[in-house]
């Protein structure tokens, strides 16, 4: 980032006031928002029921041109059957969705044509207008539906572990971890929340929070129940969080029934965020009124509020469905739940709630201050833990399971604290996206300075705060400091005033973790770059052949490691992914497995960090390639970070129909200079966000 | 009288009991404990038990094929010599093949393959692990239906390789990876009958509160939401059958358990991992278990030993041949762990026999070469008599390549499940119950010998091994009649140029010139001789 941005900013205003397109879309009562959407689309024509088989035979015929020699029949090649796959979108009623099958297979379809792997060299390229005409063909008839765009089937979204432990912080006053540990020389714990859940796995989006992936992997009851038993035990033995449920410091021996209904009214409104009913509170309130005949107060009290946390409406971010295929616009508390939990990864609080019910929420003035209100929470830190750390694949950091050591290292704790504190900066200072690349600032920690290099940074930039508010906690200052020899420090902001460093990609965190325990792994990081950076995923190889084969085409007598790899992969069926992956990995070799820099390797042979990416250009150093990632592929970098947060904030895969938002989003951050902020802005304006789609009947 | 005894260790009896115990005859949890005859009937029926181990990443195949030997006489390869103790309750298999006719498919969904016989895409037709076969079989008599481990990490970017069990809709079971809970699961909690009271009460209500969500959804999501409702069901089952399975003898089992510690270090997870299956075992609370060691592209180390690369990096050993003993002793470390479950499986007295005889143990790896990913020939072992499904102590080597789905279906069937098919079978396999009598590949004809030696030029035929020492895997050896052994030294060329790869395990005739090395006489140099 120049430094004239920064100081332009100033008065650090978190959200510029939003395009037109965007506000029209939510001012529509009846929902037709997106004849508004539609101004704005790219290609607008429009193919109404009537041309649908029209506009399908003129693709067919270009589709059968250069691909039905291999690709019909029984004996299709890669058992794909365009003639068929053709056929069967004629079977797709108009108003209807296209089957997930068909869908994909079209995604796929597009993909290898667009990556031009298909047609196959050997045969005719498609024609640009050839290109453009399949281009528009999907766009009508796979990203919009009869003519119009919608936002698909919302699936129903189960709470994440991280997202269950925050709410159940949140809703009893309690922290059901210990405090991140101030001694260095101690490794972090896992708590028993961490310990009893199951680890759960990405879904299709690649977050945890993937409704579908969720939907698949059994419900730990089981595990539900301890995490809740612990919650309340803490919950009982601390007199805060007994008052903020029932407004007294100490329960008395018996609650009248009408004090319990109150309580437990309030309770089931904010654990089920607006969806408790009659029946709920009576039920409840029938279990403290029985197990207080024979128990104590508090434990009848506990009994309701375990009963209460067992309930679907907690677990689930449950909203009213109308089997109606037509997006509709969901209540303010299922609204004001959404924008919880993507920003904060939490229950919503009373405020929110008390703004959902006022029906007020949805007024731009309104809901700006509440983001800003939300972003200031220190729970906006599931941002960058949640979301960066999956994305970025960082959260692997603290991951220790896999190596036999007795937990995280200072060294990876301090790797992971640097991209924690990087991406809580850039989401807090509303910083660019391009920042990501490269930046002119950075989080560092002492621990790891001198592997980088003291001589590598200056002094922060003014306007940084020292600290990333929200971490505050992890700091000992003052008296709580005093006795405690070997304290952890938090990693600090830096300027950084070499070529080596600045952004994420270089960083030791990103370094480590696409290598080896004890060397580099240029192929991981080549891949890693071109998945996480770039959103260009590749598909792991299915036949790998033998690496022998390469070394006897080698004309060298002893081939050194880099030049093996190099040898291997150039053969043909390896070339075509492995020509876009290693340039870049072997671009970053200056970097060891720790990030160290380096200029010559172990054996001292130089470290050469020569590379050409796919467009052709070439580059001699990491900084050069990233000046090239930024200027050539600024486009690819930016919408892959929009697609990765509508993916995590939709709690879903994109599918084609979230093109059309996305486009949207694109136009609106890059007016805004690409600031993280105006990211999730327009995400919470998109009607993906505000809106909800069934099935239809 | 049949004996239904049971095996307690001494110094429980003498921390339960108090010196006053001493010298009582038969204490009475030693001695048949089941008082009814209908009751003694049901326990006297075998009590079978199936496990399944498996340790990604394949093996070097010459160190793990048994060469030459009889189905009944055979010595055991470098690699399964950890079993030497418990050879008789082996039952070795070879020539089980993986999606048959079709090699190469990729080692990242070998679990997959290895457990239900067919790849993880193939869900429409029929996607369930054999556990869970076996386990919807026989789990509801148990409290715990199955039991699931890793000792792995996750592996998220690729999921599938995470995971052994599938259920029948093909979800993938999440393993439990924290031995300490998986105690207090089985052994703690639901035993308590007061905590079974409780928990009912609220999962009642729970329910009997749904109404309105039910109403209010949509149609794809009151699907999911059902999901919720099944799994509060499926806990009042299991509720129930913790209910069911109290007696005294388990009871007294449980009580007599040691608090569990764990050493943090992925050998001592490992252990108790393998100590949980035994005892989730003998005290019938499961009778169905996976363990994962290492999954298929496993990032572990193993520091224990002195290695600190990662066991996927390791097996890619071909390029890197420098690697091949480290990966040779952390697949002999996997094979020791699998000898120490068999051991503490043995240990437990059962009937008249042990609860090994009552158990199938499978250990496997889901492909075959380490760095070519072949799913031919899959190292397989299986251990134990399944209650009689199993004659073991032997080395079965299938004449054609056979499917390996067979294999799981054979087991399947052994275990009590009638099917006809699983994944991709094609029909069942023998010599699994009873000797099969199919001849070995190789067959010592005594021709075995040298032929003619002139002192420093030779002719020799014989059976061409790697050497028995895993860390020294620059010798290999020839394998006369006789039984003695011409060590080979050649350098890595001639290895390569001879393609010994594919020569290991066959008979070679040869033509030699002798050596010297460290004053033992060697062949250092060779050329193949048409037989």
């Amino acid at each position: 980032m120049l430094l004239s941005e920064i100081e332009t900013r100033g008065a650090r205003v978190l959200v510029a006031p939003l395009e037109m397109f965007l506000l029209l879309l939510l001012k529509k009562q009846c929902f037709s928002p997106f004849a508004a959407l539609g101004l704005c689309l790219v290609m607008s024509s429009v193919v109404r029921s009537e041309n649908r088989v029209q506009a399908d035979s003129v693709v067919r015929e270009l589709i059968s041109a250069y691909c039905f020699d291999c690709h019909q029949g029984e004996n299709a090649e890669a058992s794909l059957d365009l003639a068929a796959t053709l056929d069967s979108m004629q079977d797709v009623a108009k108003d209807q969705a296209i089957p997930p099958d068909l869908l994909n297979t079209w995604m796929r379809v597009e993909k290898v044509v667009a990556q031009g792997r298909m047609p196959p060299a050997e045969q005719d390229a498609l024609s640009t207008r050839d290109l453009e005409g399949f281009g528009k063909w999907f766009h009508e008839r796979l990203v919009l539906r009869d003519g119009s765009p919608h936002i698909g089937t919302t699936p129903l979204r189960r709470l994440t572990h991280e997202e269950f432990i925050a709410s159940l912080e949140d809703l009893l006053g309690i922290k059901m971890r210990n405090e991140y540990n101030h001694l260095k020389s101690v490794h972090v714990e896992k708590g028993l929340v961490d310990r009893v859940l199951p680890t759960e796995v990405p879904g299709k989006n690649g977050f945890v929070n993937d409704a579908e992936s969720l939907a698949s992997q059994p419900i730990p009851l089981l595990a539900y129940m301890k995490c809740i038993d612990f919650a309340l035990s803490k919950m009982s033995g601390s007199a805060a969080s007994i008052e903020m449920l029932t407004g007294v410091t100490v329960l008395p021996l018996n609650l009248s029934e009408d004090r319990v209904t109150k309580i437990a009214e309030n309770f089931l409104r904010r654990a089920l965020r607006g969806n408790a009913t009659e029946e709920h509170l009576e039920k409840t309130v029938g279990i403290y009124l029985k197990a207080q005949k024979e128990k104590s107060s508090i434990v009848a009290f506990k009994a309701m509020l375990r009963t209460i946390l067992l309930l679907p409406e907690f677990y689930y971010r449950f909203e009213v469905g109308r089997n109606q295929a037509e997006p509709y616009r969901v209540s303010d508390y299922e609204f004001a739940t959404r924008l919880s939990y993507f920003l904060t990864g939490s229950t919503p609080d009373d405020e929110l709630l008390d703004v959902s019910a006022s029906g007020t929420l949805r007024e731009t003035e309104v809901l700006d201050g509440q983001i800003r209100r939300l972003m200031s929470r220190s729970r906006r830190l599931s941002l960058s833990e949640s979301f960066a750390g999956q994305w970025i694949g960082f959260d692997t950091l603290l991951d220790s399971s896999a190596v036999d050591t007795q937990g995280v290292s200072t060294t990876a704790r301090a790797q992971y604290d640097e991209l924690l504190y990087f991406f809580d900066e850039l989401f807090k200072s509303d910083l660019s996206l391009l920042d990501l690349i490269d930046s002119d600032w950075m989080y560092v920690s002492n621990y790891n300075i001198n592997l980088y290099g003291k001589d590598q940074f200056t002094k922060p930039p003014e306007i940084k705060s020292q600290h990333a508010g929200v971490l505050q906690y992890r700091e000992l200052k003052g008296n709580a400091r005093r006795g405690i020899e070997q304290i952890y420090d938090p990693p600090t902001v830096r300027g950084v005033q070499s070529e080596r460093f600045g952004g994420v990609m270089t960083s030791a965190g990103v370094m480590s973790l696409t290598s080896a325990p004890q060397r580099t792994s240029p192929v991981r990081r080549g891949v890693w770059i071109l998945d996480r950076l770039l959103g260009q995923k590749l598909d792991a190889p299915a036949n790998v052949p033998p690496i022998e084969k390469a070394i006897q085409s080698m004309t060298v007598s002893k081939p050194g490691k880099l030049e093996v790899i190099r040898a291997h992969t150039a053969m043909p069926s390896c070339m075509v992914c492995h020509e876009n992956i290693d340039p870049i990995g072997f671009g970053l070799e200056n970097f060891d497995a720790l990030g160290r820099w380096r200029t010559t390797y172990p054996d001292k042979s130089p470290v050469s960090s020569d590379g050409t990416l796919p467009s052709g250009k070439t580059f001699s150093s990491p900084k050069e390639l990233k000046q090239l990632l930024l200027t050539d592929y600024r486009e690819l970098i930016v919408r892959n970070f929009i697609r990765r947060m509508m993916a995590y904030a939709f709690g879903r895969e994109l599918r084609p129909h979230d093109r059309v938002t996305e486009d949207l989003v694109f136009q609106h951050v890059v007016k805004h200079g690409y600031r993280s902020n105006s990211v999730i802005r327009a995400i919470i304006e998109s009607p993906q966000f505000n809106c909800r789609q069934d099935e239809g009947s | 009288m049949t004996k239904q005894a049971y095996l307690i260790p001494r110094r429980h009896l003498l921390r339960g009991m108090g010196t006053a115990a001493l010298g009582l005859p038969l204490l009475e949890i030693m001695s048949p404990a089941i008082a009814t005859a209908s009751a003694r009937a049901k326990a006297d029926a075998k009590v079978k038990r199936l496990c399944v181990l498996y340790k990604g990443c394949g093996v070097f195949p010459h160190a793990w094929d048994i060469a030459g030997g009889t189905e009944t006489e055979f010595e055991l390869s470098s690699l399964l010599q950890p079993l030497d103790a418990v050879k008789n309750d082996l039952l070795v298999l070879r020539n089980l093949d993986h999606l048959f006719g079709k090699n190469n498919g990729g080692h990242l969904v070998a679990p997959s393959l290895s457990m239900t016989g067919a790849l993880p895409d193939n869900r429409k037709k029929s996607y369930s692990s054999i556990d869970q076969l076996v386990a919807d079989e026989i789990g509801k008599q148990t409290p715990v239906k199955s039991l699931q481990l890793t000792a792995d990490s996750l592996w998220k970017q690729h999921p599938w390789i995470n995971y052994l069990s599938h259920d029948q809709k093909g979800n993938p079971l999440p393993p439990d990876r924290d031995p300490g809970l998986v105690f207090d699961k089985l052994f703690r909690g639901m035993n308590n009958s007061s905590y079974r009271q409780q928990t009912k009460s609220v999962l009642d209500t729970v329910r009997e509160s749904s109404g309105d969500i039910r109403r209010r959804a949509s149609r794809s999501d009151l699907a999911v939401l059902e999901q919720y409702f099944q799994s509060i069901r499926d806990v009042e089952q299991q509720l129930q059958s913790f209910k069911n399975v109290a007696n005294p003898v388990r009871e007294k089992k449980l009580a007599a358990l040691d608090d569990f510690s764990i050493d943090a270090d992925l050998s001592g997870k490992i252990k108790a991992m393998l100590d949980l299956i035994a005892l989730s075992f003998w005290t019938d609370t499961t009778r169905v278990a996976t363990l994962m060691m290492a999954n298929t592209n496993s990032r572990c180390t193993y520091g224990f030993l002195g290695l600190n690369e990662e066991m996927h990096f390791m097996s890619h050993y071909v390029r890197n041949r420098g690697i091949l003993p480290a990966f040779n002793r952390v697949n002999q470390w996997h094979t020791a762990q699998f000898a120490y479950l068999l051991a503490k499986l043995k240990g437990f007295r059962e009937g008249e026999g042990n609860v090994l005889d009552n158990s199938i143990v499978m250990y496997m790896s889901g492909i075959k070469h380490g760095d070519y990913h072949t799913l031919t020939d899959i190292p397989v072992v299986l251990a134990g008599k399944g209650g009689g499904a199993i004659s073991p102590g032997r080395h079965v080597r299938y004449p054609e390549p056979t499917p390996f789905p067979n294999l799981l279906l054979t087991l399947a069937n052994l275990m009590g499940v009638e099917r006809t098919t699983l994944g991709d079978s094609t029909g069942t396999v023998d010599g699994i119950s009873k000797p099969a009598g199919h001849p070995m590949a190789i067959k010592d004809d005594g021709s075995w010998r040298v032929t003619s030696d002139d002192g420093s030029e030779f002719l020799a035929k014989g059976l061409l091994l790697v050497s028995d020492d895993i860390n020294d895997t620059n010798a290999y050896y020839l394998q006369l009649s006789d039984k003695s052994k011409l060590e080979i030294r050649v350098s890595f060329g001639v290895v390569h140029r001879l393609v010994f790869d594919a020569k290991v395990g066959r008979v070679v005739a040869i033509k030699g010139k002798w050596g010297m090395r460290d004053g033992r006489k060697i062949i250092a140099s060779l050329e193949y001789q048409t037989p």
